[in-house]
């Protein structure tokens, strides 16, 4: 009877492999320094050459091989890996061959360093670069073979397969191309682009024609391409091109960004690394997405500190050989297989160096094999201890969408602007009335409350104000509040916080429910529902002299308050939505103002301010109104004031 | 002096149609805008705001501001003596004491011209504080039309509760009660008959129906209407015309429920 073990083994598509993994397997076990052992490496080797010669029929794999062949010296393998690294090697080598998984060997030391920063839950600024030649070299090779094969013709382009015309050779000539293309490339897409550019060139083949061409002339053959400004800069910047530099574009691209007008960093990168091949770095929205994905720069694609970074990336990984095709195939990647959504990865000739795939394939192991995780976690307490440095720039997890998933799509990343918040909140507007016995004046003045000096609005001055979590913790509710349950809590606050003890036993009070208006803050949408409380006559003239002594009572601190004028109102700083409060009160009183004038003249009562009307109470008015209109239909008059 | 030439009359027709049972006499106020009428009804209770803007006349031509008292009643009964297709051209002199009005047909082979007499209106101008509703609702103008001619059977007002799921027509009367809700939707296939809302807070108001079922006249002036309301101030209703607006606003009926 044959054992489970060598039915499987039987089974197995890949003998050698089974055989190599079960023998590093066992090397592992008995030998407690395998880290140098010989026998490891041999198994590595193996499994590296079946997997060249798996892929020896693309055409795209035979340049590579063809070119590695010529230009690669230096060994393959990261310098930076320290013997360590081969121990989780291993592991993934089994949890492959267990999965029947197919990933590329030289995957695997991203793939370890992408565990390594998922159960650490941090890395070091290295992480998003590519600090060794030979990592660059890879990119280098796997984009150029891949954009000599794959890239798209267009006319502005001489590369592989559009070799160079007699009249490129001209000074300058293939500057002002690409200078043309990339200008019109701008926020718009290549395929419309194709027919204006020939167009163009076909009415301005030299910088000299277009500095001589008429303005009009330049909008019209631009007409349908939209950002007119792009063409007059054009215009503009070729006839200062040819005052200034002898019609020939600068080849420094510090020195083009300055000067030419409608020549940004990108642009300058652009022309001269196409026209001139001089080595300079270029980012656009399509290197940005490349290279965040190659890195896994998960900062927010926004922040200038980020752009930065890709920035340094690109110059890290310039190419001095070819950096006009490098840039082109970098960007031409990122809109043909490395595209916002739905990338394709299996179509990606740098897939073993992107950090992001190399997330992937490690999540999804993670899941699928709870012991490899365990595994790398031994590794990673080990090694994390000399990392001391660590990236600030990217969003924690919790900000990040497609994280979940295990989605190469979770780069780049933006910040999630978060919706505000709603609250709500009573706010209670007491207002004393005193009438002066000799000249027999009536003042108002209102009660104002020092904010605490901490959190919103801090130390601001408002109108006596209950906030959504008492409100809440009150009256046992989660939802909104009612009326009744504002003023509940408004009386109780009054009463209890700053000790008003007074209200409890008033007779000559007032309370009407306002409405409410809302406030937007940065992040909260507030809503003030505003309650009125009017004390007027002997119970005003009284409290007033309580309320300037107010008792402090012993422990708890009672909130700094203060009475204030109508006139001193308007002038005291007070918050904004604060302020809003004030003015329902105000149209409110308004309102009634000019109903009370209607209703007894019936003519000419203009709706001001005056304190004529507040003494009403609104129900005797509504009472007045349904004695005139059946149904208790209401008048315009109520609601608008007359003009003249 | 005045000269507007609107390429399609019946919009003035319309526009009659729409204003002279709730008023009278009006002023139409002429200024280089355009033609403006501002007016309250009888009881008022109700106000018409009226505005056709100088882009929608070829060619306008108002030098001098100037009101226009006119008879509604009088006015459209001239108009109805131009063809829905005619060109009409109103026409009036800084000091004239009549409003000249010229119909051509299509053919441009007949033309009528009549004079109006003008009158002095004392008018009252009200100022509408500028409002923010606390619910616009905006839906269909013949579905409005509809619903205020269907309670009316029922009740002379109705209450109209607005609330983010939709808006609630209801009415109570001796015969038995009625309602009508119409779902917030965003049907993209009847753009013209989706029901929007807009709302900061729930609204409940009521409303005589008698009114509404007035100002529903202008339904053949705009396919939508909009509904803005708070509480405790007057109703907008608003029909959108391509160069100008007509506005009702209605006082609510205050403590009926309680």
């Amino acid at each position: 009877m044959p054992s489970s073990e060598d039915l499987r083994q039987a089974g197995s598509t890949r003998p050698a492999r089974r055989a190599a993994t079960m023998a590093a397997l066992a090397i592992r076990n008995d030998a407690a320094d395998t880290t140098t052992d010989d026998a490891t490496d041999t198994t590595l080797k193996t499994t590296r050459k079946t997997k060249v010669l798996d892929r020896s029929e693309d055409a795209f794999a035979e340049i590579m091989s063809n070119r590695s062949k010529i230009k690669i010296t230096k060994p393959q393998r990261k310098p930076s890996s320290t013997p360590t690294t081969n121990q989780p090697l291993l592991d993934d080598a089994i949890i492959n061959s267990d999965l029947g998984g197919d990933s590329i060997p030289d995957m695997e030391d991203l793939v370890a360093e992408a565990a390594k920063v998922r159960i650490s839950g941090e890395h070091s600024p290295d992480y998003h670069r590519f600090l060794t030649a030979a990592s660059c070299q890879r990119i280098h090779d796997g984009l150029l073979a891949w954009y000599d094969i794959n890239h798209r013709k267009l006319p502005w382009r001489r590369d592989y397969h559009s070799p160079v015309k007699e009249e490129d050779k001209v000074p300058g000539q293939r500057a002002y191309e690409v200078w043309v293309s990339e200008i019109m490339c701008q926020q718009t897409q290549v395929g419309t682009v194709i027919p204006y550019f020939n167009t163009w060139m076909a009415k301005w083949p030299t910088i000299a024609t277009l500095a001589a061409a008429d303005i009009e002339e330049v909008n019209k053959v631009w007409t349908g391409l939209g950002y007119y400004s792009r063409a007059s800069r054009l215009h503009t910047g070729a006839q200062k091109v040819l005052k200034e530099f002898n019609g020939v574009l600068p080849s420094d691209p510090v020195l083009l960004e300055k000067e030419v007008p409608g020549v940004g960093r990108y642009t300058a990168g652009a022309i001269v690394s196409h026209a001139y091949n001089v080595p300079a770095e270029l980012v656009d929205g399509n290197v940005i997405r490349v290279l965040s994905r190659l890195r896994a720069i998960g900062g927010d694609v926004k922040s200038p500190k980020v752009i930065d970074l890709h920035w340094r990336v690109a110059k890290d990984l310039l190419n001095s050989d070819r950096p006009g095709c490098f840039n082109q195939a970098l960007m031409e990647m990122g809109a043909v297989v490395c595209t916002p959504q739905n990338p394709k990865c299996g179509e990606c000739p740098v897939q073993s160096s992107c950090r992001a795939y190399a997330e992937v394939i490690d999540l999804r192991r993670s899941r699928k094999e709870a012991i490899g995780a365990s595994k790398k976690r031994e590794f990673v307490d080990d090694i994390d201890q000399d990392a001391d440095e660590k990236c600030e720039l990217c969003l924690p997890e919790t900000e990040t969408e497609g994280k979940e998933q295990g989605l190469v799509t979770q780069y780049p990343r933006k910040a999630i602007k978060k919706a505000p918040r709603e609250e709500e909140c009573a706010v209670s507007i007491l207002e004393r009335r005193t009438t002066s016995l000799e000249t027999s004046e009536t003042k108002s003045a209102f009660l104002l409350v020092k904010r605490p000096e901490k959190g919103l609005l801090a130390g601001m001055w408002e109108f006596p104000t209950v906030e959504q979590d008492q409100l809440q913790a009150s009256h046992k509710i989660s939802s909104l509040s009612t009326y009744k349950q504002r003023s509940e809590s408004s009386c109780k606050y009054l009463v209890e916080t700053l000790g008003l003890d007074w209200i409890k036993t008033c007779t000559d009070i007032q309370r009407r429910d306002l409405g409410s208006v809302q406030h937007l803050f940065s992040h909260i949408r507030k809503t003030y529902h505003v309650e009125w409380v009017l004390v007027q006559g002997q119970a005003a003239d009284r409290e007033t002299k309580a309320a300037n002594s107010p008792k402090s009572k012993q422990g708890s601190t009672v909130p700094e308050t203060e009475w204030l004028s109508t006139e001193k109102l308007a002038t005291a700083a007070i918050p904004t939505g604060i302020n809003k409060t004030f003015q329902l009160l105000q149209k409110f009183k308004e309102a009634n103002a000019s109903l009370t004038g209607d209703k007894r003249k019936g003519v000419g009562a203009v709706g001001t301010a005056s304190s004529d009307g507040l003494g009403r109470d609104r129900k005797k008015v509504k009472k007045e109104i349904k004695k005139e209109n059946d149904g208790g239909q209401a008048t315009l008059s109520l609601f608008f004031t007359r003009a003249k | 002096m005045l000269e507007a030439r609107l390429q399609t009359g019946a919009l003035l027709k319309k526009v009659l149609e729409a204003i002279k049972e709730l008023i009278t006499d009006a002023n139409f106020d002429c200024s280089d805008n355009g033609i403006a009428l501002q007016a309250m009804d009888n009881s008022h209770v109700a106000l018409v705001a009226l505005l056709l803007r100088h882009d929608g006349f070829e060619p306008y031509r108002c030098d001098r501001s100037l009101a226009l008292g006119v008879n509604l009643v009088s006015l459209s009964k001239v108009l109805r003596c131009a063809g829905n297709d005619d060109i009409i051209t109103l026409k009036a002199d800084d000091t004239a004491d009549v409003l000249s009005l010229t119909f051509e047909n299509t053919d441009n082979d007949r033309i009528s011209e009549y004079e109006l007499k003008l009158m002095d209106i004392d008018s009252e101008h009200l100022g509408i504080p500028d409002t923010t509703y606390e619910a616009v609702v905006q839906m269909s103008s013949a579905e409005f039309a509809r619903i205020c001619k269907d309670l009316q059977v029922l009740s002379d007002s109705v209450q109209i509760d607005v609330t983010k799921e939709g808006v609630k027509f209801g009415a109570k009367g001796e015969l038995g009660s009625g309602a009508v809700t119409l779902k917030q939707n965003g049907n993209v296939d009847k753009e013209e008959e989706a029901t929007l809302i807009e709302l900061q807070q729930n609204v409940s108001l009521n409303f005589s129906l008698k009114y509404l079922v007035n100002f529903t006249k202008a339904t053949p002036l705009a396919s939508r209407v909009s509904l803005s309301m708070s509480s405790e101030v007057p109703l907008l209703v608003e029909y959108k015309m391509e160069a100008g607006y007509i506005r009702y606003y209605l006082a609510p009926k205050i403590g009926e429920d309680n």
